[in-house]
């Protein structure tokens, strides 16, 4: 079979060659594998940042239990519940957050990386945005597209987030909901 | 910065070369950062069939524009909701697995692709196994699931979302067994004369 040679870093033939050997196969065998499904995967619009964001978010999600189920039935979901239990339901969506603040602070200690955390999250998500902007040292403005399709899951959404600003000490000033979106305004506790 | 060579067989240099002009990369640079990324997935346990089906699960999931979320939160959820409108919510989850059938028969039209799709997805589900079993000509299956949520209530809505997906499929089921997080079920092809023995 005819062979061609493809010049690489040092640096990326170190790591990579690295590997091939642990897995006791040849750089040949091991190199032909990766690239033909990585030219796959290229053509199909997949960057080497993107397979880098769902392996890093998979490796969290290994940490917990969850499934996935389509957006529209979750609202749905919501939406029954909503009509007769909501601050049942609003409670429910508040827990999760707190429940899920340890495993985020493991992954991002402070408030910064949340934004950098959700972009490799957003492919798990219906979110089209999640951008976390500092306003000055003290307080931040959290802008999210996508929360859902009914106003009731964008509630549900803010509770969930609420939860989570709280466990990185930051407390809610103001908040705008709307359906799908929602933008929220947090302050450092204790700041003022 | 130091240079090395990998070696490609003449197929693969000629897509890897084809698909760097389509992006307006050079070769060297779309090959030194794919490589990057493909010793740090290795590392971690990543191979390429396994990368290759998580990608196509994601793919899927953008399809269905699904969300994911802590089971143990949505088996509170469903309860809850058992509680209220139990007919209302066996409704939804075989709503779900017609509309969800629809989608994945692209990539599985045959019964027996569903453990492909399923395997691909294990990782976004709690599900622990995923098992069909069919006779030579397809007229018979037997399903068994585990991981079916940690509730009675979710479980039996995992089996209408099934029974409705074995329905796409044009299956009906004819046994059923279903325990927390655990179905068995037995369906064969709708007016198919070979009904599965007990």
């Amino acid at each position: 079979m005819a062979r061609t040679n493809m010049s690489v870093d040092q640096k990326v033939f170190d790591e990579f060659s690295a590997e091939a050997q642990s897995q006791n196969k040849t750089l040949f065998a091991f190199t032909n594998e990766w690239l033909s499904v990585i030219s796959e995967l290229s053509k199909d619009g997949w960057t080497p940042s993107k397979i880098h964001g769902i392996g890093h978010s998979i490796s969290l999600l290994k940490e917990m239990d969850v499934i996935t189920l389509p957006s529209d039935f979750v609202d749905e979901l919501i939406a029954r519940m909503y009509r007769t239990d909501k601050q049942g339901l609003l409670n429910m969506f508040r827990d999760m957050g707190s429940s899920l603040v340890g495993l985020l602070k493991i992954a991002t200690p402070d408030i910064d990386g949340l934004s950098e955390l959700a972009k490799e999250f957003i492919m798990l998500l219906p979110v089209k945005q999640f951008k976390v902007v500092k306003q000055d040292n003290d307080s931040i403005e959290v802008d999210i597209v996508g929360a859902g399709r009914k106003k009731e899951s964008a509630e549900c959404t803010f509770e969930f987030l609420e939860a989570i600003l709280n466990g990185y000490d930051y407390s809610v000033s103001k908040h705008e909901i709307g359906v799908g979106m929602l933008r929220v305004w947090a302050y450092k506790t204790g700041a003022f | 910065m130091a240079k090395a060579s990998v070696h490609l067989d003449g197929p693969s240099s000629l897509e890897i070369a084809s698909t760097a002009k389509s992006e307006e990369k050079t070769i060297k640079a779309f090959v030194n950062e794919w490589l990057l990324v493909a010793a740090k997935l290795s590392k971690q346990g990543w191979s390429p069939t396994k990368l290759q089906s998580l990608c196509d699960s994601f793919t899927l999931m953008k399809e269905m524009n699904a969300i994911t979320l802590p089971s143990d939160f949505v088996d509170e959820l469903i309860a809850r909701e058992y509680n209220t409108d139990k007919q209302g919510l066996f409704r939804m989850f075989r709503e779900m697995g017609s509309q969800v059938a629809d989608v994945v028969k692209i990539d599985a039209p045959s019964i027996h692709d569903l453990t492909k799709v399923a395997n691909e997805f294990l990782s976004l589900l709690p599900l622990k196994i995923f098992k069909i079993s069919t006779d030579g000509q397809e007229n018979n299956v037997e399903i068994v699931v585990v991981g079916a949520g940690k509730r009675r209530e979710s479980t039996e809505c995992a089996f209408e979302m099934l029974e409705a997906f074995l329905n796409s499929y044009g299956f009906s089921v004819a046994n059923r067994q279903i325990n927390v997080g655990t179905i068995q079920v037995q369906a064969s092809r709708h007016n198919s004369s070979n009904l599965p023995t007990a």
